[in-house]
C-alpha cells in the first residue's frame, strides 16, 4: 500500500499535464488502478451529472486518502467510504464538489460548470496552454456561450464579445461579411484582416465579393461555416500569442476549432429555431405630401405655360393643387413595398460520443433564411465530421471535415454608383418618386396601366420592377479537411503530422433586365463568374513536455509547408432577344463582351518553434520563433524571423498573497514580439506588363502590353513590433475576473504602395515604407453577481479603446482613396501622415447664405426679405430661387460658383483668403471609434435562463454617401430624405439646410462636404434570449437527456443618432473607406423561438 | 489469456510500424517538395516586358502598348476607362467653344478659370500624361535596344519611329498646357533610382519634339495609317509643332517657314484628301478615311477601347436615345461664327432634344430646333438612336486632319506675308465650299491684311475644327486667348457663369499640380498660382 504512486490528488494530475485529452487518458489509467483499492467500509453508489446529463469519467475520491474512482457510462460510481469522510467529485471544466458522506447511500451529484476561465485550456496554435499559463493576450470564446445565443453566422458569434476586436457588418443583407479588426488596422495597402485558423487550416480573411456586375457586396470567407459546430473560437492579440503564426500574424489570428466527440458520452442532439425578421427601422424620406409640396416650390405656377408637363404633374388645369387622396395620383411608401416579414429556419442534428479510445461527432445542419428585402435570401448547408482514435498506447489518429454549400439570393445592393440606372433597389426605393402625378413624362416609362416604371430616361427604376426583372445569385462550397497522426515517440515527446487541405468554388450571376434601368441600354446584360481555389498544408510538429521538479518545461517545433491556388473566369454578354431566357443559355445572347481569367498561386514554407517554461507556478516564461519564406518576395528578401518573448508573474502563487480572501488569483503579464504581413498578393515584386490595347482601321481591336510595374527585388515582409502589458486579477473566489491589456503596436516597413513623382512613369510604387500606429486599452470584466442555489447572475463586459495614426508615409505626406457609391465625388478619403487611416477628406459646410449676407435686403427683417424674395420672382415670371442678388464686400464665396442667393450652401474658408477652394479641403470626419465594447448579462432561475447582449460604439463618424442624392435637390423627380423637409425657405430661413437647388448650383462639386458625415455612435440591445431547460424527471419520463426551448429577439433596439438604417455599416471592399454607409441593405429585427433536445 | 495478449500486443505492434510507415511516407511527400523552386512564382497572366521585346512580334506588341497610351492620355478621354483626356480639357473646356454647367464638378473649375494647383482634373491630366510617356519611352528604349540577330533594322527603325511619334504628341500636350516641365527621355528602370528631375525650358521640350518627329518622319513610309502613325502624320505634326512655336510663349516667327515646308510636303504627298460632305467625316464608317492624317484609334462599347465624344458632346435627352450627358453646353455667343447656311453649324451644334427627334431630324429639321441658345450643346459625332454607349463610344479622335493641314499651311504663308487667294482658294475656300449648303451661302474668303487674315483664319478654324481639342493651343498660338475668355458671356441655368472675371494673364498656363510639388522639391511653381 506504501508503494502506491504518487497520484495524490486531482488538482496535482491537472498540474503536471497539461493537455486535457492527456488529462482524460490518464484518469482512466488512475481509475484502473484505485478500483483495486477499495476498502471494506460502506458501500456508497452515485450517479454524477452535469446540465442534466449523465457525465462519465467524472473523479470520485474521498478526501484526504488515495482512494478513488472513476464514474462510468452512465456516470455511476460505487465507491467505499465510512461516514465522517468527504468525497470530492471533479471533472475538468466544472466546479469540483465535496460532500461529507454522512448515512447517505445514494448520491446525486450534479456538477457546475467552472465559471473561472483561469482552469480553462485555451488554443494557442500549434498547440495549447492553461489560461492561467498565458503570457499572451487571448480572448477566448467557448461552446457554451455560442450555445447560449444562437447566431446564424461566425462573425455574429464574435461580436462585441471579445476586448480588442471590432466586428463590423459590411453592407449588410443575408449572408453578408464583416470586417474584423484586431486592435486596428496595421497596414494600408497589405490586408488588415485577421488570420483565420480552423482546425489548423489557415487562411487569409478578406471578405469575398459576392456580387458581379453593379454591387459591391462582400461575402465572409468563413460564410460556410455553422457557428453551433464551433467548439471555441481563440482571437491572438499579442505578439506572444500571434508571432508563432509569423508572417501572418500581425493583424491578430482567430483560432476556431470545431466540436469533437467526448469520451464515454453518446450525445445526439437535434437543435432547430425558426423565426420572422421584419424591418427594423425605416429611412427617413419625405412623405407624398411633402414631397409634392417641394415639387410646387421647385415650379411655381406658371399661368402662361398650362401644359407644362412638370409644373402640371400634381396640379389641375388652373394650377389648383392636386389633393393627393385624388385616386389619380398613386401614392406608394417604396420601403414598405420591397421589403417583407421574413422567415428564418435552422435545423440541426449531432451525434457524437466516444470510447476510451476514440471520440466521433457528426452533425448536419440547414438554414434558410429569408432577407427583408424581397427575393433576397441565403441557404447554407453544412457538415461536420470530426473521429479521433487512439489506435495503440502511442499512437493516436484522427480526422476532420467540414464541408458547406451555401445558396443565395439577392438583390443588388452597395452598388458602385447611385446613377445611370446603375442604382442599388435600395437607393431606388429611397428616390423612386412616392406620388405619381398626372402627367406623363418624355422621359419615362409606364406600364400598360399606366404605372410609372423608371424614370429620367432609366436612371431611376420603379423597385419592383427591378425585384421582378433582374437576377443576382450565388452558390458555393467550401471545404475544409485534415488527417494527422500522432506518434509517442518517448515519455514526454509526441510527434504529430497532419495535412490539410481545403477546396472551394464559388459561382456567381446576375442579370440586368433589357426593359429597364441599366440593362435597357444593352437589351439585357448578363454576368457569369466562377471562381475555384485549393489550399494543402502540410505541418511536422514534434513536441516536448517534461517536469523537472518545480520547472516544467514545454517545447514545440514546427515544419509546415502550404500552397494554395485560385482562379476564376468572368464572363459578360448583352443582347437576350428570347423572353425568360437569359442566365442558363448565355449562347442566346447576341454580343459576347471580352471575358477575363485569372491565376494566382502563392506557397510559404515556415519554421517554428515554441519553449513555455513554468517555474514553480509563477513565474512563466514563453518564447517563440518563426521563420518563414513567401513566394511573394523575391529570393533574397525571402525569408523573415518573427520571434516573442513573454512573461508572466503569477503573483497570487507568491506567498504573501496565498491566503487573501480577497484576491484570489493575480497574475501580470508582459510580451514584446514582431510579426509580419505579406498579404499583398502574388506577383508584386516582379516587372509587370498590362494589357494596353488599341483600335486599328476603325475597329480592329489589337491587343498590346505596356510597362505596370517595375521589378522590386527589395519587397519584404512587413513588420509589425508590439508590447502589450497585462493584468489579470481574480477576486472574491474569482468570482470577478478583470483583464486589462494596454499595448502599442507599431507597424513598420509597410507594404505601401507610396506615391511617388509622376515624372517617373508611374503613380506608386510598391515599397516597404512607412510606420503605422495602433495603441489602446482593452479591459474586460466578468463577474459573477449573485450565486445561489436557484439564482445566478453573471456579466460580462468588455470595452477597447484604440488609437490609430499613420506616422510616416515614405517621403509622401498624403494620398487619397475614392468610395464607390457616387460617380461625381472622387478622393472623399485621405491617408495622411499624423491623422488615422479611415479619415474623410472634403470641405466643410457652414450653413447656408442668408439674407443678411446680400446688399439687396440690407436692413430688412426675415419677414420683409421674405416677401421681397418672393416678389422678385413673381416679377421676372420665374422661381424665386433663379433670382440672384450680390454679395456683400467681404462674404465668402465659393470657386466654381459665379451667382449667389439666399439658401445657398456655404463652406468653411479654412484659410481666410476669402474663397473656399480645394485649398480648404481638409478632414471632416473619421471612422475610427473612440471605444466600442459589449456588456453581456447572463441570467439563471431554477431552470429559466436569460441572457441581455448590449453593445456599443462610440465616437466615430459615417461618412453617409446616401445623402448625396437623398438630399439633392436639382433633380426634382426625385424622392428626398427626410431631413430636406427643414431646407431653407424665404419663410424658414434661419434653416441650415440649403434650400431648393441645395448643392447644385452652389456646390463644390467633385467632394465630399461634412453635411456627408454623421455621427456613428450607437448603444444597441442586440439580443435577449429567454431559454427554459425541462426539469430532469420529467425528462426521464420522456426517455431523452435534455430538451430546451428558448425564444429570443435579435436586434432589439439601436439607440442612435443615425439616419440611415444602422450605423453598424462598413459598404465595399476598399480597406482604406471604412465607415462608409451607400445603398446598404436595410437591418432587420428577428424574433426566433428554438428547440435543442439531447437524446 | 497470456497468448492472447501476446496476439493483440503483436498485432497492435505490426500496425504501429504500418502506420508508422506511412508517417514517414507522409512526412516524406511533403518534405520532398523541398526545393527552392516550391517558393518561385511562376505568373501565368502577365509578361515580364524584358522578356517580350526581344524579337519583331514581341516589339509589335509593346508598340500597340505605346498607342494605347496615347490614346488614354492624349485623347479626348476613354470613357471605358475613366481616363480624363487631355483634348477636352485642356484644348476644350476653357475656352469659347463651351460653357459648362453648375454641376461639372471639379472641371467647371478649369471653365472658370479658377484652377488651383490643387485641382484634381489637372492633377489626372498631368498624371496621365507622365505615365503615357513612360510606357511609351518604354517601347521607344526596348525596341531601340533590338539588334540585328533580334530583328530586321528597318523594321526596328520604323516602330522606333512610331513610337516616337507618339512619344512627341505627349510632350506637346505637356508644354502646351504647364510650358515648364520636366523632360522625361527615358523610361525609369527601377523604382530604387527614381529621379527628381528639374523643368526644362520650353525651347528643349520643343528640341526634343522636333528630333523625334525627324526621326520619325525619316522612318516612317507615307499612307494613311489607319490610327498609325506614318509619314505624312510625322510632317503635318512638325507643322503643327513649328507653327505652335510661333506663338506664345516662343514667340518664334522664324518657324513660319519651316512650318510651311512640312505642309507642303504633306500636301504634296497626294495621300490625303478632303471628303465631300462633312458630316461624313465623323461617321463611323469614314473614322480612318483619307481626311485623317492621324486619328487615335478607339472603339466601343464593350471592348474598353470606348472614348466619350458622342456624350461629353451630345443634344439634350437621353444617352441612349443618342443624347449627351450635359458635361458641357456651346457657347452661344461664339456659334454666331456660323452662317447658317453652314452644314458645320447643323453638324456640330444640337439644337434640339434627342429623346423627341432622331439624328437626322436634329440635323436637318428646322422644327426640331426648338431649343433656347443656351440648351444648346456640342454635337460633332452623332450617336444612333438607340444606342448603347454609355460612356463608351466607338468614335476615333482625330488628332490631325487633312483640313487642320490646309489652315495650317494658309497660316504659315500669312505669318510669312507670302499667302495669296490660290492658296486660300484650295485651303480655306475648299473647306467652306464642302460647307456651303446652297449656292451664295458662306462666301469665299477673300485675301486682305495679314492680320485680318489671322483673323479669319481663327474663325475659320473654330468652325471647321470644333470640339476637335485645338482650340486653346490656337487662340493662345494668334494672341487671342484672353480676349476669347473675356468675350463669354452666357445666361440660363446651364452655365456655372462667366469666367473673365476670374482671369488673369498667368493662367494662360496650367499649375503644377501640388502633390508632384510635394514630391519633388525640384519643381519650381508656375507664376501666379
Amino acid at each position: 500500500m506504501n508503494n502506491l504512486p504518487k497520484f495524490k490528488t486531482e488538482s496535482m494530475i491537472t498540474k503536471k499535464i497539461s493537455y486535457l485529452k492527456i488529462k482524460l487518458f490518464s484518469a482512466t489509467i488512475l481509475s484502473i488502478l484505485f478500483f483495486n483499492f477499495a476498502q471494506a467500509q460502506s458501500t456508497i453508489t452515485g450517479t454524477v451529472t452535469a446540465e442534466g446529463g449523465p457525465l462519465p469519467a467524472a473523479s470520485v475520491l474521498v478526501k484526504d486518502t488515495s482512494r478513488g474512482v472513476i464514474t462510468d457510462f452512465d456516470g455511476n460510481f460505487e465507491i467505499t467510504a465510512s461516514e465522517n469522510e468527504t468525497l470530492v467529485i471533479s471533472y475538468l471544466g466544472f466546479v469540483p464538489k465535496e460532500i461529507l458522506v454522512g448515512t447517505q447511500t445514494n448520491l446525486q451529484i450534479d456538477l457546475k460548470e467552472d465559471n473561472s476561465t483561469l482552469e480553462e485550456v485555451v488554443i494557442i496554435g500549434y498547440g495549447s496552454s492553461k489560461r492561467k499559463d498565458l503570457t499572451g493576450s487571448i480572448s477566448s470564446i467557448k461552446a457554451e456561450e455560442l450555445e447560449k445565443v444562437k447566431t446564424v453566422s461566425f462573425e455574429g458569434a464574435l461580436q462585441s464579445k471579445a476586448a480588442g476586436v471590432q466586428v463590423v457588418t459590411s453592407e449588410g443583407g443575408p449572408g453578408a461579411g464583416f470586417k474584423i479588426r484586431v486592435r486596428g488596422g496595421t497596414s494600408i495597402t497589405a490586408s488588415s484582416d485577421p488570420l483565420y485558423v480552423i482546425d489548423g487550416f489557415a487562411i487569409s480573411g478578406s471578405g469575398q465579393s459576392s456580387s458581379i456586375g453593379l454591387g459591391n457586396s462582400t461575402t465572409s470567407p468563413l460564410a460556410s461555416i455553422d457557428p453551433s459546430t464551433i467548439e471555441s473560437i481563440e482571437v491572438l492579440k499579442d505578439a506572444s500569442a500571434t508571432a508563432i503564426y509569423g508572417s501572418r500574424g500581425a493583424n491578430g489570428v482567430i483560432i476556431i476549432t470545431t466540436k469533437k466527440g467526448k469520451k464515454g458520452r453518446a450525445d445526439i442532439n437535434f437543435e432547430t429555431f425558426t423565426g420572422v425578421s421584419v424591418l427594423a427601422n425605416k429611412v427617413d424620406l419625405l412623405t407624398a405630401q411633402e414631397f409634392v409640396d417641394w415639387r410646387y416650390e421647385f415650379t411655381p405656377w406658371d399661368p402662361n405655360n398650362p401644359n407644362d408637363q412638370f409644373g402640371a404633374a400634381y396640379r389641375d388645369q388652373f394650377g389648383n393643387n392636386v389633393d393627393l387622396r385624388d385616386p389619380r395620383i398613386l401614392l406608394t411608401d417604396w420601403q414598405d413595398e420591397i421589403s417583407r416579414s421574413a422567415i428564418v429556419k435552422s435545423n440541426k442534428v449531432s451525434i457524437s460520443g466516444g470510447s476510451d479510445n476514440s471520440s466521433y461527432a457528426a452533425s448536419f445542419s440547414h438554414l434558410d433564411q429569408e432577407g427583408i428585402i424581397k427575393t433576397s435570401d441565403y441557404e447554407r448547408y453544412n457538415l461536420n465530421l470530426r473521429l479521433d482514435q487512439n489506435v495503440s498506447d502511442k499512437i493516436k489518429a484522427g480526422m476532420n471535415l467540414n464541408f458547406g454549400y451555401q445558396k443565395r439570393n439577392g438583390v443588388v445592393s452597395a452598388a458602385n454608383e447611385n446613377a445611370n440606372g446603375r442604382a442599388g433597389i435600395v437607393t431606388n426605393s429611397i428616390l423612386f418618386s412616392p406620388a405619381q402625378g398626372l402627367t406623363r413624362f418624355d422621359d419615362a416609362q409606364y406600364d400598360d396601366e399606366g404605372r410609372l416604371l423608371s424614370l429620367r430616361g432609366g436612371d431611376i427604376v420603379n423597385p419592383n420592377r427591378t425585384l421582378e426583372g433582374n437576377i443576382n445569385k450565388g452558390k458555393g462550397v467550401n471545404a475544409f479537411g485534415s488527417v494527422y497522426l500522432e506518434y509517442k515517440i518517448a515519455e514526454g515527446i509526441k510527434f504529430k503530422s497532419s495535412i490539410r487541405g481545403n477546396v472551394f468554388n464559388n459561382k456567381g450571376q446576375a442579370y440586368f433586365s433589357g426593359d429597364f434601368g441599366w440593362g435597357q441600354f444593352t437589351n439585357g446584360r448578363a454576368y457569369t463568374s466562377v471562381a475555384q481555389g485549393a489550399g494543402v498544408i502540410t505541418e511536422q510538429n514534434l513536441n516536448y513536455y517534461k517536469n523537472f521538479g518545480d520547472h516544467r518545461l514545454n517545447v514545440t517545433a514546427v515544419y509546415e509547408q502550404q500552397e494554395s491556388e485560385f482562379e476564376f473566369v468572368s464572363l459578360e454578354y448583352t443582347g437576350f432577344e428570347l423572353p425568360g431566357v437569359n442566365l442558363d443559355n448565355l449562347g442566346s445572347a447576341s454580343e459576347n463582351l471580352p471575358s477575363r481569367s485569372d491565376f494566382i498561386k502563392s506557397t510559404l514554407r515556415s519554421y517554428l518553434a515554441r519553449v513555455q517554461y513554468d517555474y514553480d507556478n509563477r513565474f512563466t516564461l514563453n518564447l517563440s520563433g518563426r521563420y518563414d519564406g513567401s513566394s511573394r518576395f523575391n529570393a533574397k528578401n525571402r525569408y523573415g524571423f518573427f520571434p516573442s518573448a513573454g512573461v508572466a508573474w503569477k503573483i497570487s502563487n507568491e506567498d504573501f498573497l496565498k491566503n487573501n480572501t480577497t484576491i484570489s488569483t493575480a497574475k501580470l503579464r508582459m510580451s514584446y514580439g514582431e510579426t509580419g504581413n505579406n498579404q499583398v498578393g502574388s506577383f508584386r515584386s516582379l516587372a509587370q506588363s498590362q494589357l494596353s490595347s488599341y483600335v486599328f482601321g476603325g475597329s480592329n481591336f489589337i491587343t498590346g502590353v505596356t510597362v505596370s510595374s517595375l521589378a522590386s527585388e527589395e519587397l519584404t515582409w512587413e513588420t509589425t513590433s508590439q508590447l502589450d502589458a497585462g493584468l489579470v486579477l481574480g477576486l472574491f473566489d474569482n468570482r470577478v475576473n478583470l483583464e486589462l491589456d494596454y499595448y502599442i503596436k507599431d507597424t513598420r516597413d509597410l507594404l505601401l504602395e507610396v506615391p511617388i513623382v509622376a515624372t517617373s512613369g508611374f503613380e506608386f510604387a510598391f515599397q516597404n515604407l512607412g510606420t503605422l500606429r495602433n495603441k489602446g486599452i482593452e479591459i474586460s470584466l466578468n463577474t459573477t453577481n449573485i450565486e445561489t442555489d436557484n439564482f445566478t447572475w453573471t456579466s460580462n463586459f468588455n470595452i477597447s479603446f484604440n488609437q490609430n495614426k499613420v506616422l510616416d508615409l515614405g517621403g509622401a505626406n498624403e494620398f487619397f482613396e475614392t468610395a464607390i457609391g457616387d460617380n461625381q465625388i472622387t478622393n472623399d478619403y485621405i491617408i495622411r501622415v499624423g491623422e488615422s487611416l479611415g479619415s474623410i477628406y472634403g470641405v466643410e459646410t457652414n450653413g447656408v447664405y442668408n439674407y443678411s449676407d446680400f446688399e439687396e435686403f440690407d436692413g430688412l427683417s426675415n419677414a420683409e426679405a421674405a416677401d421681397l424674395i418672393i416678389q422678385n420672382g413673381e416679377a421676372a415670371g420665374i422661381p424665386y430661387y433663379d433670382v440672384f442678388y450680390t454679395l456683400k464686400a467681404g462674404t465668402t464665396t465659393t470657386a466654381g460658383v459665379t451667382q449667389y442667393r439666399p439658401g445657398m450652401p456655404k463652406y468653411v474658408d479654412q484659410n481666410n483668403d476669402g474663397v473656399v477652394n480645394s485649398d480648404d479641403n481638409g478632414i471632416i470626419g473619421n471612422t475610427q471609434p473612440k471605444h466600442f465594447g459589449g456588456f453581456t448579462n447572463n441570467f439563471t432561475y431554477k431552470n429559466f435562463d436569460l441572457s441581455v447582449l448590449t453593445s456599443w460604439v462610440y465616437g466615430n463618424d459615417i461618412y453617409n454617401k446616401n445623402r448625396v442624392r437623398g438630399g439633392s435637390q436639382e433633380i426634382p423627380f426625385f424622392n428626398k430624405l427626410g431631413f430636406v423637409r427643414d431646407r431653407w425657405t424665404p419663410t424658414n430661413s434661419e434653416s441650415d439646410i440649403p434650400g431648393i437647388w441645395g448643392f447644385g448650383d452652389g456646390g463644390f462639386s467633385g467632394l465630399a462636404n461634412s453635411s456627408y458625415i454623421e455621427d456613428g455612435s450607437f448603444l444597441r440591445i442586440a439580443n435577449i434570449t429567454l431559454g427554459y431547460k425541462f426539469p430532469k424527471e420529467l425528462l426521464q419520463s420522456l426517455k431523452i437527456k435534455s430538451l430546451r426551448v428558448y425564444g429570443s429577439i435579435d436586434n432589439v433596439h439601436v439607440f442612435t443618432k443615425y439616419s440611415g438604417y444602422d450605423p453598424d455599416v462598413s459598404v465595399g471592399r476598399n480597406q482604406l473607406t471604412p465607415g462608409l454607409d451607400s445603398d446598404s441593405y436595410p437591418r432587420s429585427r428577428a424574433f426566433r423561438i428554438g428547440l435543442n433536445v439531447g437524446l | 489469456m497470456l497468448d492472447y495478449n501476446n496476439v493483440t500486443k503483436k498485432k497492435i505492434m505490426k500496425t504501429e510500424k504500418l502506420i508508422l510507415k506511412m508517417l514517414a511516407l507522409a512526412i516524406f511527400i511533403s518534405v520532398s517538395s523541398c526545393g527552392e523552386d516550391y517558393l518561385e512564382e511562376n505568373p501565368t497572366t502577365f509578361v515580364d516586358p524584358g522578356r517580350l521585346v526581344v524579337d519583331e512580334e514581341g516589339a509589335a506588341i509593346y508598340l500597340v502598348g505605346a498607342y494605347g497610351a496615347v490614346q488614354e492620355s492624349v485623347s479626348s478621354g476613354t470613357g471605358a476607362k475613366s481616363n480624363e483626356g487631355f483634348a477636352v480639357h485642356w484644348g476644350t473646356m476653357a475656352t469659347d467653344e463651351v460653357v459648362l454647367p453648375g454641376w461639372a464638378g471639379d472641371r467647371k473649375l478649369i471653365f472658370l478659370q479658377q484652377v488651383t494647383s490643387n485641382n484634381a482634373t489637372v492633377e489626372n491630366i498631368w498624371n496621365n500624361l507622365y505615365f503615357s510617356l513612360n510606357k511609351v519611352n518604354s517601347a521607344v528604349d526596348k525596341i531601340s535596344a533590338l539588334t540585328a540577330d533580334q530583328i530586321d533594322l528597318d523594321i526596328r527603325d520604323t516602330m522606333v519611329g512610331e513610337a516616337r511619334f507618339l512619344r512627341s504628341t505627349i510632350n506637346f500636350a505637356l508644354v502646351s498646357a504647364w510650358e515648364n516641365v520636366p523632360l522625361i527621355k527615358n523610361e525609369l528602370a527601377d523604382f530604387a533610382n527614381i529621379e527628381l528631375p528639374s523643368q526644362a525650358t520650353p525651347e528643349e521640350v520643343y528640341e526634343f519634339i522636333i528630333d523625334d518627329l525627324k526621326f520619325a518622319e525619316a522612318n516612317l513610309e507615307a499612307g494613311q495609317g489607319g490610327g498609325r502613325a506614318t509619314k505624312g502624320a510625322a510632317q503635318a505634326l512638325l507643322g503643327k509643332v513649328y507653327l505652335q512655336m510661333t506663338g506664345f510663349p516662343l514667340n518664334q516667327t522664324d518657324k513660319f517657314a519651316l512650318a510651311e515646308v512640312e505642309l507642303q510636303k504633306v500636301i504634296d504627298s497626294g495621300v490625303y484628301g478632303l471628303l465631300q460632305n462633312y458630316p461624313e467625316v465623323f461617321d463611323l464608317d469614314n473614322e480612318q478615311s483619307k481626311e485623317m492624317v492621324f486619328s487615335i484609334g478607339m472603339n466601343g462599347p464593350g471592348e474598353r477601347e470606348g472614348g466619350i465624344l458622342s456624350t461629353f458632346y451630345g443634344p439634350n435627352g437621353n444617352v441612349n436615345n443618342g443624347g449627351g450627358f450635359g458635361t458641357c453646353y456651346v457657347n452661344a455667343s461664339s456659334v454666331a461664327r456660323y452662317d447658317d447656311d453652314d452644314i458645320r453649324l447643323l453638324n456640330n451644334i444640337a439644337k434640339h432634344n434627342a429623346n423627341i427627334w432622331s439624328p437626322e431630324e436634329g440635323m436637318n429639321n428646322p422644327v426640331a430646333w426648338g431649343n433656347i441658345d443656351w440648351q444648346w450643346r456640342g454635337w460633332k459625332w452623332h450617336a444612333s438612336k438607340p444606342n448603347d454607349y454609355t460612356n463608351d463610344t466607338p468614335f476615333d479622335n482625330p488628332y490631325i486632319r487633312y483640313a487642320d493641314v490646309l489652315l495650317m499651311y494658309a497660316e504659315a504663308q500669312n505669318g510669312q506675308g507670302t499667302l495669296t487667294q490660290a492658296t486660300l482658294d484650295f485651303t480655306v475656300n475648299a473647306l467652306r465650299d464642302r460647307a456651303r449648303l446652297e449656292a451664295g451661302a458662306v462666301p469665299a474668303m477673300v485675301l486682305a491684311s495679314q492680320s485680318e487674315n489671322a483673323d479669319e483664319l481663327l474663325d475659320e478654324r473654330y468652325r471647321e475644327l470644333i470640339f476637335e481639342g485645338w482650340r486653346r493651343n490656337d487662340l493662345i498660338r494668334f494672341g487671342k486667348y484672353e480676349d476669347a475668355v473675356l468675350g463669354i458671356n452666357q445666361s440660363g441655368w446651364t452655365t456655372a457663369g462667366n469666367p473673365g472675371p476670374n482671369y488673369s494673364d498667368f493662367r494662360i498656363r496650367w499649375p503644377i499640380p501640388t502633390a508632384e510639388m510635394q514630391l519633388n522639391p525640384n519643381l519650381v511653381q508656375n507664376p501666379g498660382y
